[in-house]
């Protein structure tokens, strides 16, 4: 079993070009488009990196995701510890799975098995 | 915190902290230590847990009224100087949530929200932090 690590972070918008030159401006990270996904790839050259979510996409918020190499078994250890599933596991084309969860204080986190 | 790269000494802006506020500190700290095995440290007096998720560090603060809501993470960027990259972060679009202030012992946060309304928090290390 993997370790449960947080691999990746999310931020939400309605303009993501917008915002990413906005980081890029701050901080020098670098960023992609992804328009099919609605989603923009944030790289902070180093650690964790990150993503801006279209609001009109499947977007859960503000978020951190936490990796796992078994989605289901994952979403069934928050169950049984208080949590609630708040998205089922989805694939996302050509990059891996993911789902939401909330955990028993009231945050949203996110589940992500990359594919490879 | 500096790192020396090829000769340069270039500024690391790196997310090392994950912060998110719960009603219920140990409540947070039993959930992530069971389901997930974090390492979590639980400080009654500062109201604040930290914990290290396998390598990530990150902590749980206390919800507070009109202010920190459940549901609400933030991400902490590192930082060499707190002031200007809050002002630079101003003159970009955003506004201060936090305004600087000191951890002691530990260094400086702010917390500014971007143009889109996400919450990000800027961070300097510093023991001499008082």
């Amino acid at each position: 079993m993997k370790h449960h690590s947080i691999v990746h972070f999310d931020l939400v918008a309605k303009d993501r070009d917008a915002l990413a030159q906005f980081y890029q401006q701050l901080f020098g990270w670098q960023y992609t488009h992804h328009e099919e996904l609605k989603y923009t790839i944030l790289r902070t050259g180093g650690g964790l990196d990150g993503g801006i979510a279209g609001l009109s996409g499947q977007s859960s918020g503000q978020v951190f995701y936490i990796s796992t190499d078994d989605i289901d078994a994952a979403l069934r250890k928050v169950i049984e510890h208080g949590g609630t599933v708040t998205h089922p596991r989805e694939e996302v084309p050509g990059m891996g799975e993911l789902a939401y969860f909330r955990d028993p204080t009231g945050n949203t986190v996110g589940f992500w098995r990359g594919e490879g | 915190m500096a790192v020396l790269m090829g000769g340069n000494l270039m500024s690391s802006r790196q997310i090392v902290h994950v912060e998110f506020p719960a009603l219920d500190i140990q409540a947070g700290v039993e959930f992530y230590q069971k389901v997930f095995g974090w390492s979590c440290h639980y400080m009654p007096e500062f109201r604040y847990a930290t914990f290290d998720a396998h390598g990530v560090a990150g902590g749980i603060g206390e919800v507070s009224e009109g202010g920190y809501q459940p549901g609400t993470v933030v991400f902490y960027v590192e930082s060499e100087d707190v002031d200007a990259d809050l002002r630079r972060a101003e003159e970009l679009g955003a506004a201060v949530l936090i305004p600087k202030m000191a951890i002691p012992g530990q260094g400086w946060i702010a917390v500014f929200t971007d143009p889109e309304g996400n919450r990000i928090g800027l961070y300097r290390q510093g023991t001499d932090a008082t």
